[in-house]
């Protein structure tokens, strides 16, 4: 389909994403995208909304997303989750499932608004008059923020602390006996029969914690309210990027304690040693899709900081091969090493092994491919996922286990992590 | 050999008034069953296809039996296939797309010239070479049920062995064309009829006829199985207004509940049959899509239907129709004294001032409101639905319309107390269900 833009300007943008939120409200499909004016992208922030065709979850869903992007030239929105690896390798996930998050999604909306500083473009079919896009862009400009409070709750988490400790302890064995050398362990917590109101609970997450990769999608009762620092991948013209995030330390509110840990984390060996195993994961990955000699590591373990937390973000990139499509990327790629460990299929063994919960969506990935085919995806962490039928919610958190791991500082990793989400609901 | 040949056409009720189509391509097998028929004064004409994969090959396997039939004054169909564009377009593999082209083409000649069976030359061999393969390749019971006739197409020489058709045309110089065709599929049953086959003799001298035997048990067997699944069928499936209702206790008290489910499933296009199996036993709510079907697990039951759409459908000033997947609405707005025709209960009259366009018709979600008319306060509409026992489908299917956030009404259901028509009211806006 070939879209046409309607442009509009506005005062200020916060508003404005305010509005949009509001106006999402009414739509049982849309994607929120919101970098949080951390990266040089052709939007600040962006709504996809109304399905004008998707695809949903089959047997064979990589063929059939192959054929729906060759034949749809347009947008297209969606996510894979964490549990496509079935798909892609020889393995399952029988970890017990309390969401039932649809496995995959993609779409492509009627509607998109995109909007960058004060301009905001309405992407959307001819049959829409400008006359109509105009009394639709006033309308939103109308929306007052229905304000409604989150409840503070307790939440449960699925593993006690000394299990925890035991898993990891467990999984050191395997690392100890050479079956892998780094592995992501997660944990759930959640909390039920709740009921939340999902649009204010992601607004107020992504004020809390104005992440690079945010994004706000629902799918029918089911919403997904990520605050992510990571990127997965990306695709601009040949060139495809992928940004792993492993090391980690807690921000201090005071200035020279912070700067303490910001040095800490930079002479850290356990977490740089954990940043290279994944950088040269990813790299073996790239090199599947990569023309040859392209693959190259632009930044290796540097030093990030957001909200709650300092990162260690490496970025590997390469040229994509002519013949290779998003799915070969895809397939080559997925689920990203961050959130596996390495060698993948064996840590991927052990995370159905030992986690308790089917991550379904956490650990997947959000994203959009455009008409020309360039894409971005998220790594789908610092998410709460709720249910409006169910009202169950519940988040993930989980660190990377290598040799040096020791149990104890790993939890707490974990505990400041979530730190934004236990915030927001504990209060 | 060639009582073998007549027992199985009289078997399959074929008679010399018969008018055949026999597919003809040219190789040993289908020229010695054209011999056998023209001997045996049978009426028939042949039809062959070029698939266009092989060059110049192809074409001179088509030359080859146009020179054939016109010697023999046999009538004949030939067409050639774009079979690479049409596998490549439709992503399917070349013998898939060999397969329907064929097969299409041979349902319009029939149509046309009231063919009454299509004939191929399919023997013995293969049906024990194909059981043998699927078996190694992994099947169910559709894979070991040997190669079957199906309504008009027939294979006449099913039960005639290879090494007899090779001295058939020893015996009767018959000419035909190798066909260098399908490489990987000839490799792997050449392994299986000059490797497999003959270390299976060494355990058991008789093996091909022991396994044309269990093939053709198999078949009874599974027509017993399909026998047995149509009526679990009728008896789990409950089929009301377009929904088909497959009671949960009842199917889980089956004992081979899960294959039988599939097998229901499998009719509407759904075939993750893990994750179904699984939803039965966890709580309600859990859905399933696919292009032509949606399927939900209610509290008691599987419900399937069509395809609902959730989109939200906006509506301007100037709208007045809304077609859209499921649902379509015609619109109409008139002065307050024109008379309207009050028979139809899915007529929404609204007074129009009272309305902010842009308008959305979506369908309910959690936290939504509204004040029913008649009634003083507002109320969920969840309580709304329980208080009038909506089902999980029929919630599914409830649309709102929405002015500025606010309810004016259920369409077809209940209007809003605050959108009702009143004294002052001038013009009313007109909703209309079709």
């Amino acid at each position: 389909m070939v879209r046409k833009t309607h442009t509009y300007t506005i005062n200020t943008s916060i508003n404005f994403k305010n509005q949009l939120i509001e106006y999402s409200r009414n739509f049982s499909c849309f994607c929120f995208l919101d970098d949080n004016l951390h990266s040089d992208n052709s939007f600040d922030f962006l709504l996809a909304f109304n399905v004008k065709k998707d695809l949903n979850f089959t047997s064979n869903p990589f063929e059939e997303l192959e054929k729906f992007l060759k034949i749809n030239q347009d947008w297209v929105f969606g996510y894979l989750s964490y549990d496509l690896k079935n798909n892609i390798e020889n393995l399952d996930s029988q970890n017990l499932d309390y969401h039932n998050f649809p496995k995959f999604h993609f779409f492509i909306p009627e509607f998109i608004i995109k909007v960058k500083s004060e301009t905001v473009d309405f992407l959307c079919n001819s049959i829409h008059s400008k006359k109509d896009i105009d009394e639709m862009f006033n309308h939103i400009c109308s929306l007052d923020l229905s304000k409604k409070s989150i409840p503070s709750v307790h939440v449960k988490s699925r593993i006690s602390k000394p299990e925890y400790i035991d898993t990891i302890k467990s999984i050191k064995q395997h690392l100890q006996m050479g079956d892998i050398y780094e592995v992501n362990y997660c944990q759930e917590f959640y909390v039920d029969n709740l009921d939340l109101d999902p649009f204010s609970v992601f607004l107020q997450l992504n004020k809390m914690s104005p992440s690079p990769f945010a994004s706000l999608y629902r799918i029918n009762n089911h919403f997904c309210m990520c605050s992510s620092p990571e990127r997965y991948l990306k695709k601009e013209g040949k060139r495809i990027f992928s940004q792993p995030i492993k090391g980690t330390i807690k921000r201090s509110s005071d200035d020279t304690l912070d700067l303490k840990n910001q040095k800490y984390l930079l002479g850290s060996d356990k977490d740089f040693s954990e940043n290279v195993m994944i950088v040269d994961l990813v790299r073996n990955d790239l090199s599947k899709i990569a023309t040859s000699n392209s693959v190259q590591v632009d930044e290796l373990a540097t030093l990030y900081s957001y909200q709650d937390v300092h990162h260690l973000i490496s970025t590997i990139s390469c040229d994509l091969r002519e013949d290779k499509t998003f799915i070969d990327v895809i397939k080559a790629t997925f689920p990203m090493g961050s959130m596996t460990g390495a060698p993948k299929i064996k840590s991927m063994q052990l995370i159905e092994k030992y986690e308790k919960t089917l991550r379904g969506l956490y650990s997947g990935s959000i994203g959009y491919i455009n008409p020309e085919k360039d894409f971005d995806f998220n790594v789908v962490i610092r998410s709460i996922f709720f249910n409006t039928q169910s009202n169950y919610l519940s988040f993930m958190v989980g660190g990377a286990i290598t040799i040096e791991s020791d149990p104890e500082m790993e939890y707490e990793e974990c505990l400041v992590k979530a730190k934004s989400i236990f915030k927001l609901l504990n209060k | 050999m060639n009582h073998l040949f007549l027992n199985q056409m009289k078997q399959i009720g074929v008679s010399k008034k018969s008018k055949l189509l026999l597919t003809l391509s040219g190789g040993v097998d289908s020229m010695v069953l054209c011999h056998l028929l023209i001997s045996n004064n049978f009426k028939f004409s042949i039809a062959h296809c070029n698939f266009l994969l092989r060059g110049n090959e192809s074409d001179s396997d088509e030359d080859f039996i146009r020179s054939y039939t016109d010697s023999k004054k046999i009538e004949a169909f030939f067409k050639k296939f774009k079979t690479k564009e049409y596998a490549s377009e439709n992503k399917i593999s070349i013998q898939m797309a060999a397969r329907d082209l064929r097969y299409q083409w041979f349902l319009t000649l029939k149509e046309k010239n009231n063919f009454d069976f299509i004939l191929t030359a399919h023997h013995l061999d293969d049906s024990v070479e194909t059981f043998l393969i699927n078996l190694i390749r992994g099947t169910g019971i559709k894979g070991l049920h040997g190669i079957q006739d199906r309504n008009f197409f027939i294979r006449p020489l099913i039960c005639v062995s290879k090494k007899d058709i090779l001295e058939y045309v020893q015996i009767h110089n018959i000419i035909y064309r190798d066909d260098s065709s399908n490489k990987d599929l000839k490799y792997v049953r050449n392994k299986i009829r000059n490797e497999i086959i003959p270390l299976m003799k060494d355990i058991n001298p008789n093996v091909r006829d022991s396994i044309i035997k269990t093939i053709s048990r198999i078949k009874d067997v599974e027509g017993i199985y399909n026998k047995y699944i149509i009526d679990k069928k009728k008896e789990l499936i409950k089929v009301s207004k377009s929904q088909y209702k497959i009671n949960i206790q009842k199917i889980l008290s089956e004992t081979f509940s899960k294959q039988l489910l599939f097998e229901i499933i499998s009719d509407f296009g759904f075939f993750d049959i893990d994750s179904v199996f699984q939803s039965l036993l966890s709580c309600s709510g859990k859905e399933f899509f696919n292009s032509d079907y949606y399927m939900i697990k209610d509290r008691s039951d599987l419900i399937i239907t069509e395809h609902i759409t959730n989109n939200t459908i906006i509506i301007n000033k100037k709208t007045n129709k809304i077609v859209s997947e499921g649902v379509s609405f015609d619109i109409k707005k008139i002065d307050v004294n024109d008379s309207v025709n009050q028979d139809n209960e899915n007529k929404m009259l609204i007074d129009f001032d009272k309305l902010d366009f842009p308008l959305l018709i979506r369908p309910w979600q959690s936290g939504d409101r509204f004040k029913p008319l008649g009634m003083k306060g507002f109320k969920k509409l969840s309580d709304y639905f329980i208080d009038n026992k909506f089902s999980l489908i029929e919630k599914k299917k409830v649309r709102l319309l929405i002015s500025n956030q606010n309810i004016v009404c259920i369409l077809g259901e209940r209007l809003d107390e605050r959108f009702k028509l009143v004294q002052e009211s001038k013009k009313v806006y007109i909703v209309t269900i079709l």
